[in-house]
């Protein structure tokens, strides 16, 4: 008796196939670089710059199109500040990309241009450029 | 400060009041038309001179936006086909314009340009202003239509009767092709009007009357807008047997042998006018009575209210059969010829951008676009895009800038198929958010953010163009723009 048990143990052993076990092959799939972004129309805020006099505060400031009205460098600061746009603060107009133009007048005196300018760098606003003067 | 962001409003307000309410009646009747381009009755003139006052008290003339002087641009160039001395008031006011003026603006001081120079025998001027009209790209079809009888006016002048008929036709056929029916009778008067001879005079007329009877409409109807077209001619045509001109001769003898014209029925007379002042209302209240009475003009009733009706706008409501309950279209109240059906297509889009899209619409312009007529590949175009079909809509879209040419409505169409941003740019930069192209505006502000979001675009740059949106238009369009704008913020 044992030994046709043993018989049929050693047949089972021999004969059985085991299935094998799923596996995942991981693929090194190419990163999404065919077709462009679609551009958002960002229009440029316009920063208009004038000089009314040669001390560092003889500055005047001008927002061009429908934004609340910025006359100083410190109302610039603010504007630009409070208008940037977050993940936790989505009320803002501009994004920290967001194209920035200052524009001199051909009698806006050179370190009023630049304070204007350092205003913008301030706020963290990355895509600045600095017109000539018009 | 206040009080002076509130007076720009309200002169930027008034301008654009002042702008529509011209615009609209320039482009929905053909009476302005028949002044500047064709040949007016004292009842038209009139109409138009009231028009033209109520536009002025729309305007301010202490406001010197660009706006405002086109809109002066406008008004005497209205003024001047019948007051010689608007001239040198169009010409002033175009050269205060110091902005370069693309799309309908541009076509239409230039235009007006050509008639001063043409106004003031100015040869050379006005062969310069036909040069830069004619290269203008994307001209309206009425200021194409000035340029051609200018060059018709010319081929007369030369003898060559042959070359202007064939503009006339060629630019007959265009005007068909591209749904300004409008313009048709004033180009065809404005012929008359640049005709020196008595048979040039009438050809265009005699044409386009050919062209309705070969169309369907009823022979004795179309006599008797031929007979109307006639009466405004100076020095008057005698309509006799015996004319000189055959087509005239042709048409006294069909009077003659239709006994039924008689000229002493005063009711009769009185509808003549209506339909000639093109108050079909009023011409249909007292065309049915008429039609219905058993007398000597029953026919002719019969016949004119047939023809009145085809004109006439039906409402879109009224063209279809509805289903008790669900209220949806189901199938067209009955068959409508290719001209009404067109005016159903456009009177359903114009609905759907007004007022969004819905169930109803969206029903309607499948039943629509299941009749097999002619209808213009714009219409097409845009009835496809509307219900989601952006294949069939950019093969039409295509064929239709082809015929054309660009507009703001075909580009902004064939990109939102093609989902072609650049072209959108374009179109923003085209229209703006506050009047009639507005729109275009925002449909292509949203295809812009919504086609950004699918490409992953940052979240915070759709919130932030979004938020400046809102300062221009803080509904941001609209009912049917507001939602879709919305949807890309959560």
């Amino acid at each position: 008796m044992i030994d046709v048990v043993f018989l049929l143990l050693v047949y089972f052993m021999v004969a059985t196939e085991f299935k094998t076990a799923e596996e995942s092959f991981p693929m090194d799939l190419p990163l999404r670089q065919g077709g462009t972004l679609a551009a958002l129309d960002n229009e440029p805020l316009v920063i208009l710059v004038e000089s009314s006099g040669v001390q560092a505060s003889d500055v005047s400031i001008r927002l061009v199109g429908p934004w609340d009205p910025v006359v100083s460098l410190q109302g610039l600061s603010a504007f630009l500040t409070s208008n940037q746009v977050s993940l936790i603060s989505m009320d803002g107009l501009f994004a920290q990309t967001h194209p920035i133009r200052i524009q001199p007048t051909v009698n806006t005196r050179w370190e009023h241009a630049v304070s204007a300018y350092n205003v913008v760098v301030d706020a963290n606003y990355t895509n600045i450029t600095l017109d000539d003067p018009s | 400060m206040i009080s002076v962001v509130l007076v720009a409003c309200a002169f930027c307000t008034q301008a654009d009041n002042a702008k529509e309410y011209l615009f609209h009646s320039w482009t929905t009747t053909p009476i302005i038309a028949n002044v500047v381009v064709g040949l007016p009755t004292e009842i038209e003139l009139n109409q138009v001179k009231t028009l033209l006052a109520e536009v002025r008290k729309k305007t301010t003339s202490s406001d010197n936006t660009t706006a405002q002087k086109f809109m002066h641009v406008m008004i005497a160039g209205i003024e001047m086909e019948y007051e010689a001395e608007k001239v040198s008031h169009c010409l002033s006011y175009i050269e205060s314009i110091d902005e370069n003026l693309h799309g309908i603006a541009g076509s239409r001081v230039l235009r007006f340009q050509l008639r001063c120079a043409q106004l003031q025998g100015d040869v050379e001027k006005a062969q310069s202003f036909a040069t830069l009209l004619r290269e203008f790209d994307g001209a309206h079809v009425e200021d194409a239509a000035v340029l051609c009888l200018y060059d018709i006016e010319r081929a007369m002048q030369e003898n060559d009767n042959e070359l202007a008929q064939q503009l006339y036709m060629d630019f007959d056929t265009l005007m068909c092709a591209s749904g300004a029916q409008y313009v048709r009778i004033p180009v065809a008067l404005g012929y008359a009007r640049v005709a020196k001879t008595q048979e040039n005079k009438v050809y265009a007329l005699v044409r386009l009357s050919q062209w309705l009877e070969e169309f369907g409409y009823e022979e004795e109807a179309v006599r008797e807008l031929l007979l109307s077209w006639l009466s405004r001619l100076q020095p008057r045509i005698e309509i006799t047997t015996s004319s000189v001109i055959p087509s005239i001769a042709l048409l006294a003898a069909e009077l003659a042998t239709n006994s039924e014209l008689d000229t002493t029925d005063a009711n009769w007379e009185e509808i003549t006018l209506l339909v000639q002042a093109q108050d079909f209302q009023e011409a249909i209240l007292l065309l049915e009575p008429l039609a219905e009475a058993a007398g000597e003009r029953q026919d002719d009733a019969i016949a004119l209210l047939s023809m009145v009706r085809r004109v006439t706008p039906i409402p879109l409501i009224d063209a279809f059969e509805c289903s008790r309950d669900s209220k949806l279209p189901i199938a067209m109240s009955r068959t409508f010829n290719s001209t009404t059906l067109q005016e159903l297509f456009q009177q359903a889009i114009k609905q759907t951008h007004t007022t969004g899209e819905s169930a109803w619409l969206h029903q309607a312009f499948l039943l629509l676009l299941q009749e097999e007529r002619q209808i213009d590949d714009a219409v097409l175009a845009e009835s496809f895009r509307l219900i989601g079909e952006y294949t069939q809509a950019k093969q039409f879209f295509v064929k239709a800038i082809a015929l054309e040419g660009e507009s703001v409505q075909l580009v902004c169409g064939l990109a939102d198929c093609t989902r072609d941003s650049k072209a959108m740019s374009i179109v923003i930069q085209s229209t703006s958010p506050g009047d009639t192209s507005s729109y275009w505006y925002w449909l292509a502000n949203v295809r812009i953010l919504q086609w950004y979001a699918e490409d992953g675009g940052e979240p915070v740059e759709i919130a932030a163009k979004i938020n400046r949106l809102r300062k221009k238009d803080a509904s941001l369009g609209g009912a049917q723009f507001i939602s879709e704008f919305n949807a890309l913020l959560f």
